[in-house]
């Protein structure tokens, strides 16, 4: 998964280059001072940079030649507004260096990370998919307005058109709006989970709740409002089931993406966990390494994540290695002794 | 033999040419050889030639296109370099370029800032920095020069590209247009917001003086000038003033981003385009006046009958909020007549309103102003003389209308005079004899003026459609229980006054008139 921070004291721009960059499934981290841009990149590689040039505490040119001065030649691309061309100038003389002017259109910033990254547009990952079963009728167009453009939505009328549809695509997300009640809804849901073991799967009903949406039962990870507020499609289904959390690069499963305030909430901990144990499967367990140094959860979380993920591999006959983070491995000294493989 | 060859031959044979047959052989071979030669030389030539007229044709027109669009157009080297011809439309706006000149001295000499950014964009193109795309969207895209703007477009020329043509367009016209447009769609905007919600839009008016001058103020902190401007440009965007909640955007931004003392002076643009804005709609919404309060007509009618029950004196006093002043309606009359004679190609009208004050009841009088406005048309239309007639008495130039409207014991009087030629009696006298009409007296002549359709009857043009329209506010009249007075001298000029109670007559009154 290609990592990408995005530095800037406005919160706005951040969001908007990373809406430009959601379609390409970047793992993406955001800083808003040039000192909390270098603490990130200290703390683990990027792959491109986009850096704000005006901010408190650390200005970007500031922060990019301290960048420099480190040895780190990690391509960057300099956001400017009321910067001067002398500034713009002196800063691309630092050597892997772009720029682009505020306002920007999606498509520039896209432009400049395919181009930075390498990426031939034709690899670009399948865009994922989210299933909404349905009887109301303007549900489909609402979801299609709060999800990021690149998201394809299917939608089907009943239970056996569902099952079809999980046969064809790949579902991130599956939405089973129903009046029925809900030990229905679960029973139907069911079936569902068996057709698609990693999709975040959700009723949509009366009694749902938006501050509550994670409310697992036997098949179900939740019920959500009829209402599908802004904020519970965009932060918390589209960032932990939507987007990618979980790649698999040759060998190695990396973990990361999450973007949620609370990063040790217990769906972001299911979904992982279901996306690497698939994972596995696919890759088949010998010598799998999966990457955990980028998970963003506290150390407790990471461990019991991980004892987690052990017992279940084990129990299928794997010897999986983890790597982990010296604070995750300080957190998890002599519990995890057992199942610690630090791969190489 | 050519002479060439025969040279040649002495040369070879200093003694002297032999003279065989192999020897003439040759030099007819020879000759032969080299006049094919010639043949094809003088082919090259005329090709040579042609072509050479071909291409000056195609110089000439070229030029002549480029001369002759209105757009400047010039191709220029990633170095920057302007090369081949620029289009006349360029040395017009921009002088014929120096030699050797580059895009950015050329255009942007006068803004060094904007120059270094198109050069740092053509350096990034031939050091192949970013996507052509990147740096072509980012190129300088404006320019302002001797007042005028223009806007500049780049189009990559060859594959992959190695040159950009430029075009220059010059958009003052378009952009000073667009700016009417949406200055016009905000004032809409404005109107159709504050007619639907009175009571907001005043607060926002209040609001907006209010942040204004907080954000003006020389003390404001940081902090609080950005806090006004996000208010200032949520309030800005809620009644539909995009231009002002842009700029209140742009200054926000500028803070964020300099982070530095911050300069009160900025939000001078707002605060004027504010007060443009202001300026342009205060009138229309009346909000230059004190502060009023709408109050719901059954509301006010409850209220009054509350009061009325308990009989006390402030009965009148409420009633009055309910009536409409009269000299706003006199206004809207003097509006009409100056719009028709306007209309009419007449000089512009003086019109002198006066009024005590009096506040009436829009209902019962509405008939009445609807019935006067034929009563202006007359004497627009017909009461007041041509410019050199008017001259030739003399007059001014331009008709006098004096619109008044007071009260008169408990009757209202509204008159509507003009200085024009006044009625000619003599011609209503012979319509009225016409019409078999009694004509011996002046009220009898006034009531023959009055009479329904006499204007159709007589043919002078000082009487055509004045008698449908005295006939129709002298019914108003009556119908209020008044009476429709008219003075007229010849070529001083006539005045229609209605006389009409400002109460309507009390029921028992009627019963006793009818009994």
């Amino acid at each position: 998964m290609r990592r990408v921070l995005i530095v800037d004291d406005s919160a706005l721009v951040r969001a908007s280059i990373q809406n430009a960059l959601e379609r390409f499934g970047f793992e993406i981290g955001h800083a808003d001072t040039g000192e909390a841009a270098l603490a990130r990149v200290h703390a683990g590689p990027w792959d491109l940079i986009f850096l704000d040039v005006v901010m408190p505490v650390m200005d970007g040119p500031t922060a990019l030649r301290a960048l420099r001065a480190s040895g780190d030649t990690t391509p960057v691309v300099l956001v400017t507004s009321v910067s001067t061309a002398a500034v713009v100038a002196s800063a691309i003389k630092l050597g892997n260096v772009q720029y682009v002017a505020k306002p920007f259109t999606a498509e520039l910033i896209a432009s400049l990370a395919t181009r930075s990254l390498r990426l031939d547009p034709a690899s670009l990952p399948p865009p994922p998919r989210v299933l909404i079963q349905h009887g109301e009728a303007g549900l489909p167009a609402r979801l299609a307005r709060l999800l990021p453009p690149h998201v394809v939505i299917d939608t089907s009328a009943g239970l056996a058109e569902s099952l079809e549809l999980t046969e064809l695509h790949p579902y991130a997300l599956i939405l089973v709006e129903s009046a029925d009640d809900l030990e229905e809804v679960d029973a139907m849901a069911a079936v569902l989970r068996a057709a698609a073991p990693t999709a975040g799967l959700f009723a949509i009903a009366d009694g749902g709740r938006a501050d509550q949406p994670w409310a697992p039962t036997e098949a179900l990870d939740g019920v959500l409002p009829r209402t599908l507020e802004p904020a519970l499609v965009k932060g918390f289904l589209y960032g932990l089931y939507v987007r990618p959390l979980v790649t698999r690069d040759g060998a190695v499963l990396r973990v990361g993406g999450y973007q949620g305030p609370v990063a040790h909430h217990p769906a972001y901990v299911a979904a992982v966990r279901r996306l690497v144990l698939d994972g596995c499967a696919r890759a088949g367990l010998a010598d799998l390494v999966i990457d955990l140094r980028h998970l963003p959860l506290a150390p407790d979380a990471v461990v019991a994540l991980v004892e987690d993920l052990d017992d279940t591999l084990r129990r299928h006959g794997g010897a999986p290695g983890f790597r982990l983070s010296p604070a995750a491995t300080a957190a998890a000294a002599g519990r995890l002794d057992r199942t610690l493989l630090l791969a190489a | 033999m050519h002479p060439l060859i025969r040279r040649q031959l002495r040369k070879a044979f200093p003694a002297g040419v032999p003279d065989g047959p192999e020897i003439a052989a040759l030099a007819a071979a020879v000759g032969e050889a080299y006049a094919a030669c010639e043949d094809d030389r003088a082919q090259l030539e005329r090709s040579l030639e042609l072509a050479t007229t071909e291409l000056v044709g195609r110089n000439q027109a070229m030029t002549l296109i480029l001369d002759h669009v209105g757009q400047g157009l010039v191709t220029v080297g990633f170095d920057g370099l302007l090369g081949g011809q620029a289009s006349r439309a360029l040395h017009a706006w921009f002088g014929p370029p120096a030699a050797g000149v580059t895009l950015w001295d050329y255009l942007f000499g006068h803004e060094p800032e904007l120059a270094a950014w198109l050069q740092l964009g053509f350096d990034s193109l031939r050091t192949d920095l970013m996507p052509p795309e990147v740096v072509l969207a980012q190129l300088v895209r404006r320019l302002e020069r001797d007042g005028r703007q223009y806007r500049l477009e780049y189009l990559p020329i060859g594959a992959p590209p190695t040159r950009l043509l430029v075009v220059v367009s010059d958009i003052t016209d378009e952009v000073a247009l667009q700016r009417a447009e949406r200055a016009q769609a905000e004032v809409i905007a404005v109107i159709e917001r504050a007619t639907r919600d009175r009571h907001g839009f005043a607060s926002f008016v209040r609001e907006t003086d209010r942040l204004l001058a907080a954000a003006s103020a020389a003390a404001v902190t940081p902090a609080d000038l950005r806090r006004h401007l996000h208010t200032l440009k949520g309030n800005f965007g809620l009644f539909g003033l995009g231009g002002l909640a842009a700029l209140c955007h742009q200054l926000e931004t500028e803070l964020v981003d300099v982070d530095a003392a911050c300069v009160p002076s900025a939000v001078a643009p707002i605060a004027a385009g504010w007060q443009a804005l202001h300026d342009r709609v205060a009138g229309l919404l009346g909000l230059s006046g004190p502060r009023t309060l709408v109050v719901d007509w059954g509301e006010y009618q409850t209220v009054l009958t509350a009061i009325d029950d308990s009989d006390g004196p402030w009965a009148a006093r409420v009633r009055r909020w309910g009536l409409e002043p009269v000299r706003a309606h006199l206004e809207r009359i003097g509006e009409q007549a100056r719009q028709l004679a306007d209309r009419l190609g007449k000089p512009e009208l003086a019109v002198v309103i006066t009024d005590d004050g009096t506040r009436i009841d829009g209902d019962r009088f509405g008939p009445l102003w609807s019935a006067l406005v034929h009563t202006v048309r007359n004497a627009v239309d017909h009461g007041i003389e041509p410019p050199d007639a008017r001259l030739a008495v003399g007059k001014s130039a331009h008709g006098e209308l004096a619109l008044r409207g007071v009260r008169r014991g408990a009757d209202l009087v509204i008159e509507i005079g003009d200085d024009g030629a006044g009625v000619d009696w003599a011609a209503v006298a012979a319509a009225a004899t016409a019409r078999g009409l009694p004509h011996a007296t002046a009220a009898e002549l006034h009531a023959a003026l009055c009479a329904d359709g006499l204007s159709t009857a007589a043919t002078a043009d000082e009487l055509s459609g004045r008698g449908v329209g005295l006939a129709a506010v002298r019914a108003a009249c009556v119908e209020l229980g008044g009476r429709l007075e008219l003075d007229s001298a010849r070529g001083r000029g006539t005045v229609v006054r209605c006389v009409a109670p400002l109460e309507p007559p009390r029921a028992t009154n009627l019963h006793a008139a009818a009994g």
